[in-house]
């Protein structure tokens, strides 16, 4: 098998959206959360008062405003790839700098975020709800922070590998990979930040 | 090829309307078991809609679509079965 078969799987359809490897790949990342929510949850059944008390603690308004920055990054992203697409350079260009702003309010939300629970004592050994809390959230942190790079890099890249093959299946990875991590925040932050804290 | 700008733009509408709903739902409703069952809900509509429409599952190949609708199901159910158990 040539390597160029071997870098872009042979059985990769150019109708397709992304490669099959990067589906594969979020699909299992898919997963591994889907570990991490299950021993969430058995951990709540076990402590729901600690879990309820300490979730009142988080501001569902900080966390309602990192799933707009994030959605709105995935909408410039999703524009992005259509405007790859259709070999505007300029707009795609201009959408992926809108993205990576937004990711980029996401980041400083966070930081924000987990400043000011530090400031109050919180920290991942408080309690296992906060365990939770910054184990999960910094996971994805990281996936956030990854998808930014993998961003710049198309962004840079933009300008003299529009229109190859190759550079239109990875700006689709990393947005199938961006709007992923979309959907995790869709997630994690009615888990975290809304459900049982009245209960 | 892929779907409009339009469509991309009305979905993210969407997608913010929802997220404002689902907090006033938890913020503001009296019913604390309902509410946390319609956020969970809605947190799966709007994955599907991320999935299907920003991440074009419908023309991935077949078993993708599956396996991420699958994988939105089994959290919906784990999330709202397991806040349902703890009262």
């Amino acid at each position: 098998m040539q390597s160029s078969e071997v870098r872009h799987d042979i059985s990769d359809n150019e109708d397709h959206p992304g490669t099959s490897g990067i589906w594969t790949f979020v699909f299992v990342d898919m997963v591994v959360f889907l570990i991490f929510f299950v021993v969430y949850i058995s951990e709540r059944l076990r402590l729901p008062e600690i879990f309820a008390t300490s979730q009142r603690l988080l501001d569902p308004l900080t966390g309602l405003a990192s799933a707009l920055f994030l959605l709105t990054s995935s909408w410039c992203m999703v524009e992005a790839v259509h405007a790859t697409r259709a070999l505007d350079g300029k707009k795609a260009t201009q959408l992926l700098t809108l993205s990576l702003t937004f990711g980029g309010l996401f980041i400083a939300n966070k930081l924000i975020e987990y400043s000011d629970k530090f400031a109050h004592g919180l920290s991942p050994v408080s309690n296992g709800f906060f365990t939770f809390y910054f184990l999960i959230t910094g996971l994805h942190f990281i996936h956030v922070i990854g998808g930014m790079c993998f961003m710049s890099h198309c962004r840079m890249r933009l300008s003299t590998e529009l229109g190859c093959r190759s550079f239109r299946k990875k700006i689709e990875n990393v947005g199938l990979f961006w709007h992923f991590v979309d959907v995790l925040w869709l997630f994690i932050f009615p888990m975290l930040y809304l459900a049982g804290a009245k209960g | 090829m892929m779907g409009k700008s339009p469509q991309a733009r009305t979905i993210w509408l969407v997608l913010m309307a929802l997220s404002l709903v689902s907090t006033f739902l938890a913020e503001g409703s009296g019913h604390a078991r309902f509410a946390m069952v319609a956020i969970f809900v809605i947190a799966a509509a709007k994955g599907d809609l991320v999935i299907m429409h920003y991440m074009e599952a419908g023309r991935a190949e077949p078993h993708w679509k599956l396996m991420y609708r699958g994988w939105l199901g089994v959290v919906t159910a784990l999330l709202i079965g397991g806040h349902v158990l703890a009262g």
